[in-house]
């Protein structure tokens, strides 16, 4: 009954979304139509694409048409590339999806613990660093770390690459994760060209999450830690490591959760900077330039799709919250 | 209007490219029985590596919009006709041609014996089926053919098309340089289901992705945002190829110009693109390893004025702008180079233009002409004039603030408007919402002043382009334009077209700006980089280029 209500919460939101942004980007102004097929083409030319695109329909009649079309699958045509906004988002959705969830790994990894020794060692040197590091992430802009890491690590040092997903052959894919793919058909040689690429990508777009992460969980580290319960621990000699980790940090987590539930979409939707600069194939870039060229198509679509994933893991943080915290599940329960 | 024989006798041009034509149609006839494609190249040729920033959304060459797409077609199709610099329009595809009496028709006679990539030949169904899917998929090349009646698409023998226009058109074979051939039955094998009867999709879902050309490369590998491969077809009888001549060209995008830079001196590319910032276009110019290749194109830039709404309904007002627009601070500091523009319609595609006036850059002279105007200072000083720059370009709105801050000190309120093109585009269709100055540049597809002239009369109001915004209007500019239209003979046209070139300058609603210079940085061991063709972006053609590996400034990819 409370999945079904939720599930009805997820649907309401949905389609508040989809009747925002559709009616958004065609009441701006500017003609996409003529823009996209650009000079020399006739009034008529133009007026006959956006027939063929039902442009010349009321918005309501539009809509309906639309949310027809993606119940089947269809999400419109794109403007800049002449595919279905389906299948483009199809195509580069695993590219995104993949390198963020890489960055949301390399935030957690290491936010986390430094969270962990900064709260720890309160006002040490650790925490200094650790702080400074924090601040670093979260005042840098994204696309000057990018273009620095890249310089320094691709073009000096010659590390890594500086573009692009891969430089082997395109296989065939399974999952559309090539670190995924590679280990699923055991192929070491792709699985390593896969990391070399995604790793400094994906260390741009994680600085500030990392950032976040961090500093969340030193303060929530720091009010647990100065709790009873913690010096009764202490008190009875349990082992600093499991007081730090296995109690104190349980209980400081939910702060921390509720930052990465609303940072993964969040960073799938500002990903786009990363992909620019590192030449990323993914859904971030397509809906920036979608955003440019009023392609409005593409930018309902990758608009909704990010939607899908901001209720879809709030809906999951939410079921943690009470995993991590049987009192908040008991309490939920009728 | 009466029938002429206008084959062209080229001399040395046609012969060298006979001759390679000759062998290369000998082999191509031997080998036409021949399944698959042949498309190796040979193992030592080496690797082109052009670095752009613009996507490639799509390989059909109906589709080709931005740079790099129009590219990447002229090297993967042909055309009946080729551009020349000198003399217009050469044979290609087509060895000669004949225009009917009444001016309407143009019969062609084929060359045999050329071969698509997959080493079927060329005939004039493919010529009929690749201009009948054309303007039935319609898109932005299709906008330059509907003067063409689709009916009256001809092709009684392989070797023999024939066109009828619906009216004549001198600009008719220049315009056919848009127009690539492609391959039928390739296309109809791949084709999908589709509304056009027995032509299903007319191959449009195949030609996004994959090529069916008869060019001097074909597509190998295509990832769109990142990556189209070419490979040399080595039986293009239209060039000799050499061992330096590249085997394969890898066409890579990046959106950032910077990474572009970056990958440039680091020798994972041999050309960067043309849109590299001056500043660091200079940097790469101080290392020994680098060329900055400069061609002047026929590329106008212009500042559109809209001519219906005050002040500039004032000539006197136009004018005070065009001197208060410092052009030599623009071409030098501002873009890095260029050459003075001379009226609407750049030198290459109309020269000999005598007693064509240019306003100098000179404060005294445009308070002169305020003088004159019919607005005192104070009413101008009420105006709250716009001028629009593209939003993504530095230097569109570099451009509009110099020309902003130059008013200012006439006393002309002027504010710089970094706008979006899709918005620029829909302001210029009415008077009232087109923007009072918009900056931009054209790149004409056809080397015909026609293509350019044709705002400066009321056919060209209301466009959805930035000079369909000037909403200009001048009768003896109008009729000098028609007459010019309607006369084949190249010279005798020249003499309306200037006439009403020096009438429009007079009447000055535009500022005429300079004409681009193409600046291309390349390492030095890569040549063959050609001037102005004839027609954008024939000197892009890769097959001229030669990559010497055995410079050590040569890096090949890792």
């Amino acid at each position: 009954m409370r999945f079904l209500k939720r599930l009805s919460h997820m649907l309401l939101v949905l389609v508040g979304v989809s009747i925002l942004m559709f009616t958004l980007v065609r009441v701006i102004p500017g003609d996409p139509v003529a823009a996209a097929l650009g000079d020399g083409v006739s009034r008529e030319e133009i007026a006959r694409i956006r027939q063929q695109m039902g442009l010349d329909r009321s918005i309501p009649v539009q809509y309906v048409h639309y949310i027809g079309g993606i119940l089947n699958g269809h999400f419109g045509m794109s403007l800049t590339e002449p595919k279905d906004v389906g299948e483009i988002i199809a195509e580069r959705l695993p590219a995104t999806l993949e390198l963020v969830t890489v960055a949301m790994l390399v935030a957690i990894a290491f936010g986390v613990p430094f969270g962990v020794i900064s709260a720890v060692n309160r006002n040490g040197a650790t925490d200094h660093v650790s702080r400074m590091v924090s601040l670093f992430g979260v005042s840098f802009p994204q696309f000057w770390v990018a273009l620095m890491l890249q310089l320094w690590l691709g073009a000096w040092l010659l590390l890594v690459p500086i573009t692009g997903r891969s430089g082997l052959p395109p296989a065939e894919p399974i999952t559309g994760f090539l670190l995924l793919d590679s280990l699923l058909k055991l192929d070491l040689a792709a699985f390593g060209d896969a990391l070399r690429h995604i790793l400094v990508p994906a260390l741009v777009l994680a600085v500030g999450p990392l950032a976040n992460v961090t500093r969340l969980v030193r303060a929530s580290m720091i009010d647990e830690l100065g709790k009873p319960y913690i010096a009764l621990n202490r008190a009875v000699g349990m082992p600093s490591f499991l007081i730090n980790y296995k109690y104190a940090l349980r209980n400081a987590s939910l702060s921390a959760l509720t930052v990465v539930g609303f940072l993964f979409p969040l960073m799938l939707g500002s990903a786009f900077v990363v992909e620019k600069v590192f030449v990323w194939p993914g859904i971030a870039r397509f809906g920036a330039d979608a955003i440019i060229a009023n392609d409005f198509n593409a930018v309902v679509g990758v608009a909704l799709v990010v939607c899908v994933f901001v209720v879809v893991i709030n809906f999951l943080v939410d079921e943690l919250y009470g995993w991590i915290d049987p009192r908040i599940r008991l309490s939920a329960e009728p | 209007m009466s029938s002429k024989d206008v084959t062209s006798a080229v001399g040395g041009l046609l012969i060298q490219s006979r001759r390679g034509f000759i062998l290369g149609g000998a082999a191509a006839t031997l080998l036409a029985g021949q399944s698959g494609a042949v498309l190796a190249a040979p193992e030592a040729a080496p690797a082109l590596r052009f670095g752009v920033e613009l996507e490639i959304a799509s390989l059909d060459p109906i589709r080709s919009t931005n740079n790099w797409e129009t590219m990447l077609a002229a090297n993967v199709y042909d055309t009946l006709v080729y551009p020349d610099p000198e003399k217009k329009v050469l044979p290609w595809i087509a060895e000669s041609w004949q225009l009917s009496e009444e001016g309407k028709t143009y019969t062609f006679k084929l060359k045999s014996g050329v071969p698509f990539h997959d080493g079927a030949l060329v005939t004039s169904d493919d010529i009929a089926f690749s201009m009948q899917r054309m303007l039935a998929l319609g898109g932005p090349i299709a906008g330059y053919f509907h003067n063409i009646d689709a009916n009256k698409i001809v092709a009684p023998d392989a070797q023999t098309i024939s066109f009828t226009l619906k009216k004549d058109d001198p600009a008719f074979l220049q315009t056919l340089f848009m127009f690539k051939i492609v391959n039928k039955a390739l296309i109809l094998k791949n084709k999908m289901e589709g509304p056009h009867g027995e032509f299903g999709d007319y191959g449009a879902r195949f030609l996004q992705a994959n090529s069916a050309g008869s060019g001097p490369f074909s597509v190998t590998e295509y990832r769109s945002s990142e990556l189209a491969e070419l490979t040399r077809f080595d039986r293009y009888p239209f060039t000799s190829w050499g061992p330096k001549n590249p085997g394969k060209v890898r066409i890579m995008i990046f959106p950032e110009l910077v990474t572009i830079a970056t990958k440039l001196r680091s020798g994972e590319l041999d050309i960067g693109s043309v849109s590299i910032p001056t500043q660091v276009q200079r940097q790469i110019a101080q290392d020994s390893r680098f060329v900055v290749e400069r061609h002047p194109q026929p590329t106008p830039w212009f500042v559109v004025m809209n001519n219906s709404k005050p002040p500039l309904d004032d000539v006197h007002v136009r004018r005070a702008v065009a001197h208060a627009y410092d052009r030599r601070t623009v071409i030098d500091h501002i873009l890095g180079g260029g050459e003075e523009l001379r009226g609407p319609v750049p030198a290459q595609i109309l020269s000999g233009c005598e007693g064509v006036d240019v306003y100098e850059f000179n404060m005294d002279k445009a308070k002169a002409e305020l003088a004159k105007s019919k607005y005192s200072a104070a009413e101008l000083g009420k105006f709250q004039l716009e001028i629009a720059a593209v939003a993504s370009s530095e230097r569109f709105k570099n451009v509009a603030l110099l020309l902003a801050t130059n008013l200012k000190k006439l006393g002309i309120n002027v504010q710089v408007k970094a706008v979006r093109w899709t918005d620029i585009t829909a302001a210029q269709t009415k008077p009232e919402t087109a923007f009072n100055f918009v900056v931009y540049y054209e790149s004409p597809r056809v080397p015909h002043p026609s293509q350019i002239l044709t705002y400066y009369s009321k056919s060209g109001w209301g466009g959805a382009y930035p000079p369909g915004g000037m909403y200009y209007d001048n009768p003896k500019v109008t009729e000098l334009i028609r007459r010019g239209n309607g006369i084949s003979d190249p010279a005798e046209a020249q003499r309306y077209f200037c006439e009403a070139v020096r009438l429009i300058v007079e009447d000055c609603p535009a500022v005429f700006s300079h004409i681009d210079v193409r600046q291309f940085p390349h390492g030095r061991y890569v040549t063959g980089f050609r001037a102005f063709a004839g027609a954008t972006p024939f000197d892009l053609r890769l097959n001229t280029y030669e990559i010497d590996t055995s410079d050590t400034a040569y890096r090949p990819s890792r």
